[in-house]
């Protein structure tokens, strides 16, 4: 009997002594918390300081039903690092500022010369930063882009993710590149990382995304256009959709994409120019002709459309090697294939402006529309 | 082999991951580490052959048993404290390891010592509990676990943006020489079955160890070192993967579920892994306090029919885990976790002396 109470008598003063640690620890409730959306990083108006930052803040709404739009608030400020500002920035809020719900990384285009080591470092190192969240290229400014209230904005949700995460919008002109995938492409040798740009119009209400932009330390960033950013992405990405035009033969259509695939080797042979054997399945309808089209015609279709679409794709890999970028992986898929010598990386920075493509499209056309 | 047997062995594989045996291999990724992974398990599993071949003969008997009965106590002491000392340590560097992982990615802001109390206060019970009872919690942890493994790497294997060239790309890298960190490293990984030397006294039936069981085990090793290693790599990429302090955490948050519960992945990985540490750390201490316990017993402690030795022991246990948790850095817990892999082969030279001893002192 008292041993029994002994326990229960110990059990209790634990548990009380407990209770004593869970106030001392550092959760703090969700209205001591305001949390950060999104961090944008330009060049400082004061030529003395290295970066401007501007963190994107959201305000607590009381319910869905009573609001209609959401409410923002922004904090600017510029100074040496960017950990230094946001160290300040925390003297002008007066709760905790959470950055575990942070998706959007906006950065400036004039910042992304040279290394972009010092500018990054702060955001993988700090651990309680998503590795997803999305990266994007800002113009004309970054303060710009998370400045913008879109009308079509409905409380409780954030254009900019809708953008990215393919829960909403899922064009093919839009890049969805995320904070890990940037820094491993960008510091693979033998690949280059691709960020989306996202333009505000001046008025601050509507956004444009269907540019890219590739970045590698040691070149300049190469601005893809936007019938580029979409191959890429559906190359690369597996993005599919609308939009696709082939010109070829008198024909004019515009076809939509299911899926396209692409297998690519890298065939180097002594004596013989280094090639890059590149096979891509696409499957697609045409969703729009400018003649009448015939059903059992497809197959020719196909073919006009096929040709055209490796012309678009080869002009596009000689247009990035020319510029010495390499954002479909090219060199890392020679490195993958091939034993690893201390020459290999050398061996391909020899091959990589001489690789000469070899596109091979199968174009597979289901069918042409509702019509003929 | 008795089903605890499996749970042992494997959750002393799954712990790894929250120990530095990932970040020791990824450092040498372009160095060797693939060779120093084959050779390692190769020895793991021999090591494992052995220990179970040896303890099957001795059914219901643990180590502390078979030692007081068959060596001298000139061999049996050392031994016995040796063995405390490793099984300690090896609990403890899973401590720090997890209050580490916390403490970066869960919880910046609060205080190590609250974290590494609320670990210790629930292992201080686990101690404690009967050796029987640590082998039903940790049936109960594995059962109640396993399916969010599957789902966990069921997510990791099927991710789009996991980039195999980069994986492939490491496997090219197979044609450097072994080194001996990784494959020490890598031995860590099948130590599980020796935890025998506490446990066996509850497999008392007569066991066969079977070709298949053996084949198991194999699989299952080999598929959580393929994981730990490659995952990281095809996620944060080959060239920079030993920049990373926690390479498989940094890589779990590269995942997502679009339509989860929870969208980052990262949060599942962590409640998995630091409920397999907890077991883990439960369980090597357990053996370490069992062996204490079988040297010595403080008679002034004696209240009632009740000694106290066993709760000063776990309370030595958790002051000296609480007090190195706050005193390491990042870098010394490596540095010396390296040093106790580097000395592994002592002990599996100690161990194979006593088990030779033993069984001198059996067949006499």
């Amino acid at each position: 009997m008292s041993s029994k109470w002994l326990k229960i008598i110990i059990l209790s003063i634990l548990l009380i002594a407990l209770t004593s640690s869970i106030s001392g620890c550092a959760y703090k409730g969700v209205d001591k918390r305001s949390f950060v959306l999104g961090i944008g990083v330009d060049p400082p108006k004061d030529p003395g300081n290295k970066f401007r930052v501007t963190l994107k803040i959201a305000k607590p709404i009381p319910s869905l039903k009573s609001s209609t739009e959401n409410e923002y608030a922004y904090l600017v400020h510029e100074s040496e690092s960017v950990a230094e500002t946001i160290r300040f920035l925390e003297t002008q809020d007066d709760k905790v500022m959470d950055f575990s719900q942070t998706k959007i990384l906006a950065l400036n285009e004039d910042l992304l010369h040279g290394d972009l080591f010092s500018l990054m470092d702060y955001f993988v190192r700090r651990g309680d930063l998503q590795l997803v969240l999305y990266v994007l290229v800002a113009k004309p400014s970054a303060e710009d882009v998370l400045r913008v209230q879109p009308p079509l904005e409905s409380a409780g949700e954030n254009t900019l993710y809708n953008y990215f995460d393919r829960t909403g919008t899922e064009s093919p002109f839009v890049t969805t590149t995320f904070l890990f995938e940037f820094r491993r492409d960008y510091d693979t040798k033998g690949q280059s990382s691709v960020l989306p740009i996202v333009e505000a119009n001046e008025e601050g209400t509507q956004f444009t995304v269907n540019h890219s932009i590739v970045l590698k330390n040691s070149v300049e960033p190469v601005v893809l256009t936007p019938t580029d950013t979409k191959l890429y992405n559906s190359l690369m990405r597996e993005a599919a959709g609308y939009g696709y035009k082939i010109d070829n033969d008198g024909y004019k259509f515009t076809l939509a994409m299911d899926r396209v695939k692409m297998k690519y080797k890298i065939d180097v042979k002594n004596g013989e120019k280094p090639r890059a054997i590149i096979s891509i399945k696409a499957v697609g309808v045409i969703s729009e002709s400018n003649k009448l089209l015939k059903l059992k015609e497809l197959d020719h279709y196909s073919k006009l459309s096929g040709e055209q679409f490796s012309e678009q794709v080869k002009d596009l890999f000689i247009h990035l090697q020319e510029k010495n970028v390499d954002p479909f992986g090219f060199g890392l898929k020679y490195r993958a294939t091939r034993l690893n010598t201390k020459d290999t990386l050398d061996n391909w920075k020899a091959i990589y402006p001489e690789l000469e493509f070899d596109v091979k499209v199968d174009m597979q056309l289901k069918s042409v529309g509702a019509m003929e | 082999m008795s089903r605890f047997l499996y749970y042992l062995i494997f959750t002393s594989m799954m712990a790894i991951i929250t120990t530095p045996v990932p970040r020791i291999l990824l450092v040498q990724s372009a160095d060797g580490a693939i060779g120093s992974m084959l050779i390692g398990t190769a020895a793991g599993m021999l090591f494992m052959y052995i220990t179970v071949k040896f303890f099957i003969q001795f059914p219901g008997r643990d180590l502390i048993e078979l030692l007081q009965a068959y060596t001298a106590s000139w061999v049996r002491i050392p031994v016995t404290i040796y063995f405390a000392f490793i099984w300690f340590v090896a609990g403890a560097i899973t401590l720090v390891m997890t209050v580490f992982l916390l403490i970066t990615f869960l919880t910046p802001e609060m205080s190590i010592y609250t974290i590494t109390l609320s670990i210790l206060v629930t292992v201080f019970f686990g101690v404690l509990l009967k050796s029987k009872s640590v082998l039903f919690t940790l049936e109960i942890v594995f059962i109640l676990m396993v399916p969010i493994g599957v789902i966990m790497f069921f997510k990791l294997y099927s991710s789009s943006e996991l980039d195999w060239d980069q994986v492939s790309l490491s496997i090219m890298h197979i044609n450097q020489m072994p080194k001996y960190s990784s494959l020490v490293a890598t031995f860590f990984t099948f130590l599980g079955c020796s935890n025998l030397i506490i446990f066996n006294r509850y497999f008392k039936e007569k066991q066969k160890i079977s070709i298949l069981s053996l084949v198991a085990i194999g699989i299952f090793g080999v598929l959580m070192l393929v994981t730990s290693y490659f995952i990281p790599i095809g996620l944060s990429g080959f060239d920079q993967i030993d920049q990373f302090i926690f390479p498989w955490t940094s890589s779990a948050d590269a995942v997502r579920m679009k339509f989860g519960i929870v969208e980052r992945v990262v949060f599942i990985f962590m409640f998995l892994f630091v409920t397999i540490a907890f077991v883990s750390i439960i369980i090597h201490w357990h053996v370490s306090y069992k062996l204490i316990l079988s040297i010595y017993r403080l008679k002034s402690l004696q209240v009632k029919q009740q000694n106290l030795t066993p709760f000063l022991v776990v309370l030595v246990f958790s002051i000296i885990g609480l007090w190195v948790t706050v005193q390491l850095t990042q870098y010394e817990l490596y540095q010396y976790t390296k040093y106790y892999y580097y000395s592994l082969p002592i002990f599996v030279a100690v161990f194979f002396f006593t088990m030779l001893a033993i069984k001198r002192g059996a067949s006499q």
